[in-house]
């Protein structure tokens, strides 16, 4: 059977029949049926999520501010580390605190 | 000194039209890294795309919150317009059924900080896109 043979004889139905379109509606389904899922349950603990704040963060912050590839690398380096560094730095400073 | 005056006038990149200005901020809007891409920056708009969509998809996987404007809380209002500037992505995740997440989950503090985030940094690449039309930038 080939890609685009209609599945129905007569041609005047108003069913999708062709494969792109019972591609698309599977696809559709799925998500559809899927949704209650959406939100997955991703457990991170406070230094991954600052962690992958941070990177994430960095590059884009490199990607806009500098103009070639090698200055935003080591711009979005330098801000990686200095947003990682503050955070445990700060987090030492307030160790002593109640 | 005129001829300077001349040169200076010709070296100017022309200003683009106020529609394709509108046009290219709201896109970069709606899709992060549409702008740069509409604007021939093409590995920028992929690098954008990747990390504020993952961002945000992060923020969805950690159970954060979606705010709304009926709240009464400043706050609260302004994480929604925060959130909603991450574009069409919030719209699309309230279609296929994310309610705005559980604010009892362990993560779900982080996960709002991941959603807000993403829009503000669609807002930087928003603005990066006026600043390139604009020929401010490379």
């Amino acid at each position: 059977m080939s890609r685009h043979e209609p599945k129905f004889e007569n041609r005047n139905s108003k069913i999708a029949t062709s494969f792109e379109s019972r591609i698309s509606i599977f696809v559709f389904r799925v998500l559809i049926t899927r949704h209650s899922s959406l939100g997955s349950n991703m457990v991170l603990s406070h230094f991954p999520a600052m962690v992958l704040f941070s990177f994430l963060v960095s590059v884009v912050f490199g990607v806009l501010s500098k103009n070639t590839p090698r200055e935003r690398c080591l711009y979005g380096a330098k801000v990686f580390v200095a947003f990682v560094g503050v955070a445990v730095l700060l987090g030492w400073i307030m160790y002593p605190v109640p | 000194m005129a001829n300077k005056a001349v040169q200076e006038t010709v070296s100017r990149p022309a200003q683009p039209k106020l529609a394709s200005l509108v046009w290219l901020c709201a896109a970069a809007w709606m899709v992060p890294g549409l702008g740069h891409f509409l604007l021939g920056r093409r590995w920028r708009a992929l690098i954008l795309f990747c990390a504020i969509v993952m961002m945000f998809l992060l923020g969805i996987a950690m159970q954060g919150e979606f705010f709304t404007t009926g709240s009464g809380s400043y706050l609260q209002t302004l994480g929604y317009f925060g959130e909603l500037c991450v574009g069409l992505a919030m719209p699309v995740a309230r279609f296929f059924g994310y309610a705005g997440g559980n604010p009892l989950f362990v993560s779900a503090d982080f996960g709002t900080a991941y959603l807000v985030s993403a829009g503000m940094l669609n807002t930087l690449s928003v603005l990066d896109t006026y600043d390139i039309a604009m020929g401010r930038k490379p």
